[in-house]
């Protein structure tokens, strides 16, 4: 009985931040002490689809770094692997260093750099201080896709003619097509997620949504910054709902 | 020749990036790069230790660190040897509700819980169980650290959770379950005994790597912790942006003593994986 009552407690702990985002989303007053605000209001969410909405545009910047990081993360990531698998396999462990390295202070370490070649406070700045960790982390992961078996069938189809172009094309891709698949969920994931490397490198001028959540809780804006937060978990919701094993792949290189 | 370019251009986006970092801070700690450089100097690496919180801030991070690695070690090896025994579907899924939270929203949402002006406090207040806010406990901004370590748990038991479970599952802890029952051991003893020690040991290098992650965490500290102590990510990066142009040296010299520190348990991390493998 008690560990049933744990469970329920804990369940409740789990789901009650999401549903703090979405009730702060909704709130127009708060005054005081009272627990329930004394109205609410979709006013936030449907000014998200109007064309000035600052909200609705770092929603779409977001989305546009984080696939570019998944995307270039995922196809080089794949490429570098396989060579480093088939002859320098020692080499690939070198990506751990910079993938644990708190981006935020590789950031503060780097910052010099990024100020020396015009890339402080612009999105092409941002794009390559999050390649700095999320493309060695696309190394790890999809090192683990080469193992014995591909490497043969690899060296199979170049005996049998392939040329490097069929190789990828007609074998190693579709081959590894679940592989690349997570990757690139989790490369964008750990994009979308990022908050103190990209306001660092992007000195508050690149505004993703993590961003602009931010700057709406210094602000002392709490139902915009619920509106931030429910923009950036509802669609990883809906990418969970739709294929949880995604969210057991993270450390799948261990 | 393609071959060669790619492994360049994997130690360029790769180890390059560490080497000018960690170079330019290490010169920059000693005085010999910088807008005041003076010269060789340890005066910076001497002020850290002696004149700064830096020491404090190390000290602050370890024990978040390591509080937050029991909470998360505790709940999870608990919650997963409840599931094995006796499976709740819904509460499975749950777990995996916190892994869509990024962990700057998941402090946000926490600071709205534990906060004096947040929910807690405010149904407490309603309930008459409290009469102000000036009798609610602090829990937010704390040198305790309980905001940190709070959203810590949220975010990272359940993962660690839904892992164990899955390596108990590899393992076959229900058939071992049976075989030391047989043989006349009760659960506890088989939970201390066996299924503790072998979770704990076959999925070392992930924990491993969580402590690397919570050792460096910035976004909860940044909004749920105090001024002081603060962790050390928070220290480098307040230094480094002060207008006091004196701390920049001594940011770069705490840079340096991080980063030196987690490649150190990179390495260990590196060393006991391949020995799994």
């Amino acid at each position: 009985m008690s560990k049933k009552v744990l469970h329920i407690i804990t369940a409740f702990l789990l789901v009650l931040p999401l549903l703090v985002i979405v009730y702060l989303s909704l709130v127009y007053r708060w005054a005081g002490q009272n627990l329930v605000p004394e109205s609410f209001t979709f006013d936030y969410w449907k000014d998200l689809f109007t064309l000035n909405s600052d909200l609705g545009s770092s929603f779409l910047l977001s989305l546009f770094i984080s696939s570019c990081v998944a995307l270039f993360s995922t196809t080089f990531g794949f490429l570098i692997s396989k060579q480093l698998a088939f002859e320098n396999k020692k080499w690939i462990k070198l990506a751990y260093f910079p993938y644990l390295i708190a981006p935020v202070v590789f950031g503060t370490m780097l910052q010099f750099y990024f100020n020396r070649f015009n890339l402080s406070g612009n999105i092409g700045g941002v794009l390559i201080a999050q390649l700095l960790f999320i493309f060695p982390y696309s190394i790890l992961l999809l090192s683990t896709f080469w193992n014995d078996r591909i490497k043969q069938m690899a060296f199979q189809a170049s005996t049998l003619g392939a040329n490097n172009l069929e190789l990828y094309r007609k074998v190693l891709v579709p081959m590894a097509k679940p592989w690349l698949f997570i990757c690139f969920v989790q490369c964008f994931l750990i994009s979308w997620y990022e908050y103190g490397i990209t306001h660092l490198i992007g000195v508050g001028k690149v505004k993703t949504l993590t961003v602009q959540a931010m700057l709406f809780v210094k602000e002392a804006n709490p139902f915009l910054a619920g509106l931030a937060s429910c923009l950036m978990v509802f669609p990883v919701i809906i990418l969970l709902v739709a294929n949880k094993r995604i969210f057991l792949r993270r450390t799948e290189f261990l | 020749m393609i071959k060669r370019l790619t492994i360049l251009l994997f130690f360029i986006l790769t180890v390059l990036p560490i080497v000018l970092g960690l170079g330019y801070s290490l010169f920059y700690s000693v005085g010999m790069i910088g807008l005041m450089n003076k010269g060789f100097t340890l005066e910076y690496w001497q002020k850290m230790f002696l004149a700064t919180d830096a020491p404090e801030s190390f000290a602050y991070s370890f024990l978040i660190t390591f509080l937050s690695l029991i909470l998360i070690l505790g709940f999870s090896l608990a919650f997963s040897w409840w599931q094995i025994r006796k499976p709740r579907k819904w509460f499975n899924n749950l777990l995996f509700l916190p892994l869509t939270f990024p962990p700057l929203i998941a402090a946000f949402s926490w600071f709205y819980i534990l906060s004096p002006g947040g929910l807690i406090s405010r149904f407490l207040i309603q309930t008459g169980i409290i009469s102000g806010v000036e009798e609610f406990p602090r829990m937010v901004n704390d040198t305790l650290g309980i905001g940190i370590l709070s959203t810590h748990v949220f975010l990272v038991f359940p993962l660690f959770g839904i892992l164990f479970l899955h390596q108990a599952n590899k393992e076959r802890i229900p058939d071992l379950m049976q075989v030391s029952q047989t043989l006349g051991s009760n659960s506890s003893q088989f939970f201390m005994q066996v299924y503790v020690p072998l979770i704990l040991k076959k999925t070392a290098p992930f924990i491993i790597l969580y402590t690397v992650f919570l050792f460096g965490a910035f976004e909860v500290p940044l909004l749920l912790g105090k001024s002081a102590p603060r962790m050390i990510t928070i220290f480098i990066t307040e230094k480094m942006s002060k207008f006091n142009l004196m701390d920049i040296p001594v940011a770069h010299a705490a840079a340096v003593v991080y980063s030196f520190l987690v490649i150190g348990m990179t390495a260990i991390l590196i060393r006991k994986n391949s020995l799994e493998i």
